[in-house]
Formats: C-alpha cells, sequence, structure tokens
C-alpha cells in the first residue's frame, strides 16, 4: 500500500522505516511517566540536590510528584497560563527548577528554557520569539527588569490542587521544550522538542545503559542545556533512577560526591575529567563506579588515558545536538577492552560511539549518497529523537532537513572495528563557525558582526582554540580604526554570556579574506598564534 | 602590592572577566566574584604550581586558598615559594607538605 507522498520532514524523523506517528513504540509523555513512577516507585528517591556547601535534598517520586501538581495549579491559576501556552523558565541546578519544568509541562505548557547567565539582549528575542506569556526563574537567578519575570514560589508553600484535578492533556506532538541554539550564520534559532522526542531519547538512554530503578546517576551539567536537562533528570526519571544533581561543577567537592554518592555512571564534559585529573591528588572511585559519560567537546584519547590510569575507569564519549534532543551517539558500554583501546585509547580522534535505539546515523556526502567507512563526509541522522522543527523558521527547518536526514554540519566517518561488529563513529571536524567555551555555544560569526559593530572597529575576526579547561577560548582579531582602542570586551558583553567574551584582543592589521571576502580562517589562526606565541614586547 | 602578590595577580589577570579587570588591583578582592570560575581555578593551580615550584596538598586544594590574591600568595609562602622561586631556580627545594 502506498502512503501519501512522504516528505523530508517524515523522513527525517522515521527510524528504521517506523513513521514518526501512532501507534508511538513508547507510550504516554514524561508526565504519564511521572505519574506511573509514584504507583512503582512510591517514595523512591529520585533528585537529590546539592548545595555549594554540599548540603543536600532529597526528594521522591512522590515528593516531586506532589508538587510538580502544586506549581501546576499554580501556573494556571495565579499565572494565567493554561494548555497550549508558552512558559519561559531559566533554571539552575535546583529542585525548584526540575519540580518548576514538570509543574509547567503537567499545566500543558510548552517550556522555553532559557541561559540565566545570557543578556536580556540575548534572552529578549527569544521570549518574543517564542510567544512565553510569563518568565520564570528560581530565586537565585536574577533576571533584568524589563523581562518582568516571576520568581517560581517554594512548593512547599503552595496548595495541593484537588486530588483529582487531572494534568492538562497534551499529546506525543505537541511541543514540550523550546531550547535556543547559537546557528552558524544567523541569528539563534529555537528548536522545538515534542513529548516524543523526550520519551524516546530517554528510551534510548535507558536502553543504551541499561539503567536500572533505583539506579544512581551523578550530574553536574546545567539544565538549561539538552545534555543536563535529558541525560540527568528526564532520562532518569523515566528509568526510575536516583540522580544527584549538582549545582555546578565544583573541582574540589567533585571527589567527594563521587564517594558520598557512589553512582554508576557520571555525566561529564572532558575539561572536567581534565580538571579532575589535576585536582583530585589521591583519587579512588568507590568499587560500584561504572563510568563517566562525556559529551559536548572532543575528548581527547590524552585524557582517556589520564582517566584510565588515574582514576581506573572508561570515559564513554557521546555526541548528540539539542536538534536531536539529546544524544545521537555514545560509545557502548560493552565495549570490549580491546576496542576500548583502538577507537579511544589510541586513537588519533576518540570515537563518539554507534547510533543510539530510535536514531539512525549515517555519513552522507555532498550529493547524498552515504559515504565508505573511512570516507569523511557529514554525519547525519534521522529518527524519532530528531527534533520537531526550527519553531518559526520554516526555512531553516527545510534546509536542516533536506534529503530526508537532519544535516548536524558536523563532520566525520564511520569506521567497524574488527572485533566488533557494531559501526562506530568518529567526528572530525564542525562544519559550523561556532565555539563552545565553558559549555555555552557561540556563534563565531555573530560575534564578529558584533565587533565590527564597535566604534573605532575596521574589521574583526574570531579565532576559536581549543583550551584544555575551557573547551574552547574565542580570541578576537581585531583591526582599530587609526589612534582608536575601543574596549570591545565590554562592548560585547551588552550581547554576550561575560563568560564567552574574548579576554585576549589582539591588533591586527588586517584580516585575511579572499577576493569575494570571504575570511581565510587557516590563514587566521596562523597569524592568531604567532603574535599568541611572540614574546612579549 | 609586594612582588609575590603581584605576580599572583599577573597569573590571575586572564581568568577575571573583562569588565572587572580594574578590580584586580586591590589584591584582597573575591576572585570568584570577578569572573575566576571554577575551571580557571584548575588552570590557576597548575601554573601556580609551575611558576613557583610548589605543589598544593590535597587539604589546601579548597576554595579557601584561591579566594583572594593574597590568600593564594599566603599558601605558596606556606608552601616554601616566593616570588623568587620558579622553574628555574634550582636552589629551592619542591615543598611537598604544607604547614598551617
Amino acid at each position: 500500500m502506498r502512503a501519501a507522498q512522504v516528505t523530508d520532514h517524515d523522513l527525517a524523523h522515521s527510524y528504521q522505516g517506523r513513521p514518526f506517528g501512532p501507534p508511538w513504540e513508547y507510550g504516554g509523555t514524561i508526565v504519564s511517566i511521572l505519574r506511573r513512577q509514584v504507583d512503582v516507585l512510591g517514595d523512591a528517591a529520585f533528585l537529590t540536590t546539592a548545595t555549594a556547601d554540599g548540603e543536600t535534598t532529597t526528594l521522591s517520586y512522590r515528593d516531586v510528584n506532589r508538587l510538580s501538581r502544586r506549581v501546576s495549579a499554580w501556573l494556571r491559576r495565579e499565572a494565567g497560563v493554561g494548555a497550549g501556552d508558552t512558559v519561559a523558565l531559566a533554571p539552575v541546578n535546583d529542585a525548584r527548577s526540575v519540580v518548576g519544568i514538570l509543574g509547567a509541562l503537567r499545566a500543558g505548557c510548552t517550556v522555553l528554557l532559557l541561559s540565566p547567565a545570557d543578556p536580556v539582549a540575548r534572552l529578549r528575542p527569544q521570549v518574543e520569539s517564542a510567544g512565553a506569556k510569563v518568565v520564570l526563574h528560581p530565586p537565585t537567578v536574577s533576571l533584568d527588569p524589563s523581562l518582568a519575570s516571576v520568581v517560581l514560589p517554594d512548593p512547599e508553600t503552595l496548595a495541593d490542587p484537588a486530588w483529582d484535578e487531572p494534568d492538562a492533556p497534551v499529546g506525543p506532538a505537541d511541543d514540550a521544550f523550546l531550547i535556543g541554539t547559537s546557528g552558524s550564520t544567523a541569528a539563534s534559532k529555537l528548536v522545538a522538542q515534542s513529548h516524543y522526542n523526550v520519551v524516546a531519547n530517554a528510551a534510548a538512554l535507558r536502553a543504551h545503559h541499561g539503567i536500572r530503578p533505583g539506579e544512581r546517576l551523578l550530574g553536574c551539567l546545567p539544565i538549561h542545556h539538552v545534555n543536563g536537562l535529558h541525560f540527568t533528570v528526564l532520562g532518569p526519571l523515566a528509568a526510575g533512577a536516583h540522580v544527584l544533581l549538582a549545582h555546578a561543577f565544583d573541582p574540589f567537592g567533585y571527589p567527594r560526591l563521587l564517594e558520598r554518592f557512589r553512582p554508576r555512571i557520571a555525566s561529564v564534559v572532558p575539561s572536567l575529567l581534565e580538571a579532575l585529573t589535576h585536582t583530585w591528588r589521591t583519587p579512588r572511585l568507590p568499587a560500584d563506579f561504572g563510568y563517566f559519560v562525556s559529551a559536548a567537546a572532543p575528548l581527547t584519547a590524552q585524557t582517556a588515558r589520564e582517566v584510565s590510569r588515574r582514576l581506573g575507569t572508561r570515559v564513554l564519549q557521546g555526541y548528540g545536538l539539542t536538534e536531536t534532543t539529546n544524544f545521537s551517539t555514545t560509545m557502548p558500554p560493552d565495549v570490549s577492552p580491546e576496542t576500548y583501546r583502538r577507537l579511544i585509547l589510541e586513537a588519533d580522534i576518540p570515537s563518539i560511539g554507534t547510533a543510539m535505539p530510535g536514531n539512525e546515523v549515517a555519513v552522507l556526502l555532498e550529493d547524498g549518497r552515504v559515504a565508505e567507512p573511512g570516507q569523511v563526509g557529514e554525519l547525519c541522522m534521522r529518527g524519532h529523537n530528531v527534533m520537531s522543527r526550527y519553531a518559526g523558521n520554516a526555512d531553516a527547518t527545510a534546509e536542516a532537513f533536506r534529503h530526508g536526514w537532519f544535516h548536524s554540519q558536523d563532520l566525520g566517518f564511520a569506521v567497524r572495528d574488527p572485533d566488533d561488529d557494531r559501526l562506530y563513529f568518529v567526528v572530525t571536524g564542525r562544519g559550523k563557525n561556532i565555539a563552545k567555551v565553558r559549555g555555552e555555544t557561540v556563534s563565531l560569526e555573530e560575534m564578529e558582526r558584533a565587533l565590527r559593530a564597535v566604534p573605532g572597529v575596521r574589521d574583526a575576526a574570531c579565532v576559536c582554540l581549543p583550551h584544555r579547561f575551557l573547551g574552547d577560548e574565542i580570541v578576537a582579531a581585531v583591526v582599530f580604526a587609526p589612534g582608536e582602542r575601543p574596549d570591545v570586551g565590554a562592548a560585547l558583553c551588552a550581547s554576550f554570556a561575560a563568560t564567552v567574551v574574548p579576554r585576549r584582543v589582539l591588533s591586527l592589521d588586517a584580516i585575511p579574506r579572499t577576493a569575494t571576502g570571504k575570511i581565510l580562517r587557516p590563514r587566521l589562526a596562523e597569524q592568531v598564534a604567532a603574535q599568541l606565541d611572540a614574546p612579549p614586547q | 602590592m609586594d612582588e609575590l602578590r603581584r605576580a599572583i595577580t599577573e597569573l590571575v589577570r586572564p581568568y577575571v572577566r573583562a569588565a572587572d579587570a580594574r578590580a584586580l588591583d586591590d589584591p584582597d578582592a573575591e576572585l570568584v566574584a570577578l569572573g575566576v570560575d571554577s575551571l580557571a581555578v584548575v588552570e590557576l593551580i597548575v601554573l601556580i604550581e609551575r611558576r613557583f615550584s610548589v605543589t598544593f596538598p590535597s587539604d589546601l586544594l579548597d576554595w579557601s586558598t584561591f579566594r583572594t590574591v593574597t590568600s593564594i600568595a599566603e599558601t605558596v609562602v606556606s608552601l616554601g615559594g616566593s616570588a623568587g622561586s620558579g622553574p628555574g631556580d634550582l636552589d629551592r627545594p619542591h615543598s611537598a607538605t604544607g604547614s598551617a
């Protein structure tokens, strides 16, 4: 039977021929899953949050259910939002933010996640574009007054709704989250993740990592990003696991968290592992520790070797984008020591692993053909974890889903390990001009435009340098007008979070460009490196 | 500001938020408030150990040591380091343990 004309969009969302739509493989939404967990797990621990001084609070599944119902009722009654509305939320890694997110989803709202450190010039367009009815934040976050934001109340002080008051009905294809992503060229886009994306991703994590009810995971990455949100909150929730969500990464306190909480899996980024191997002077992992899952930046073989040598454990690297909900690939936990050595410890570029259940991954050439193993092409995905769309941007959405695959714009190749018949992937480079500084994605082109707009700047370009502890560092190369020396760093703070603003600004006579005006990035990188290495005057 | 604190200030400077650069003129300014975050502190540990030929013992690897330029300087002194010690200074023995 021939189906109606299948679009690129449909294909990009199908998994192994199974289209995105009913009959759904996984029932319900994360909200209905939470309700089920209360019946099955009740008072089992779900979320332990830790403050900077090590104080912890633990909420059970029953607690989180009860508290998020209160937030949902508060939102509907006091904040005047209802099913189908969008609420913006700038979360931190605390119980109130997690409960706030779940409460908003229960009210049938779409949650626009905001980065608390972003300047208002970056937040306001997102809030307006998403049509958020209210902007919420925990008390420890302060936002610009012009956003008229509202503090999330302590749910312990809220009244319970009637015991039989139902959650707002939402369907799997409805939007659950809107998350900004810094595109390569255009203004940042809003990724729309559906409720089914959330559930499919959670199921994939559970299957890939074999997460069982009551198992412990340690997270410390911010939940306003998809890795923190899905891998260390919603995924564990769906699996009935217990997560310790640290407020932030503290190189001094982290070893104590590992020792006290004894997780099987710990979510990290490479710079965090680098920091640990330097600050944990007498490392000793608890015997029941399984592995680190590293993402967001390229893991080096050297870091993996240090972790192996000093901490005696493995790092399973994973890869994904906001547009693929969370992880698209991850090293399999059951990888043999020989394969781990070949693909991680002794590899030029450690592998990002195999395709997660629920999505297919392929390396595609420009003409759309699948590349041979070893041949470099673009990493593309299709499956039930692929975002619904870029909200309000049909052109960018169509472009991203052309030929029936989601295009990551990252380059890499596939490799079959001789002992292990699975197909592994390796990322060789970014097609996009972005940098990831301290976990925040920055469009280099957007920053360059902002630099060129500063009075006294003739031309400017940004170079992204790998940094052992920060991920990437952005160095600004600026051609100043004669006699002018504006404080470009201060100017950039108006539209970029302070943590990503370049701390090193080099003065150049000219930015190397082609005849048509494109920046010659390799040449620029050489010039910048030469200036940085030159002895001080 | 004495020589040691001056030297440490220069090591810290690249990690301070651009907008707060002037605040670093005060060696008692709280570094975390100036944008010196956890990843910056890790790099500083490596740089300070190398620059002054000292090794921080586990019990001194905490936030109170890195609270201000002054607190870092005091710790370096307690570990036997000084403005004059450095990777090229062969006379100075490495200090393995700190004293209160």
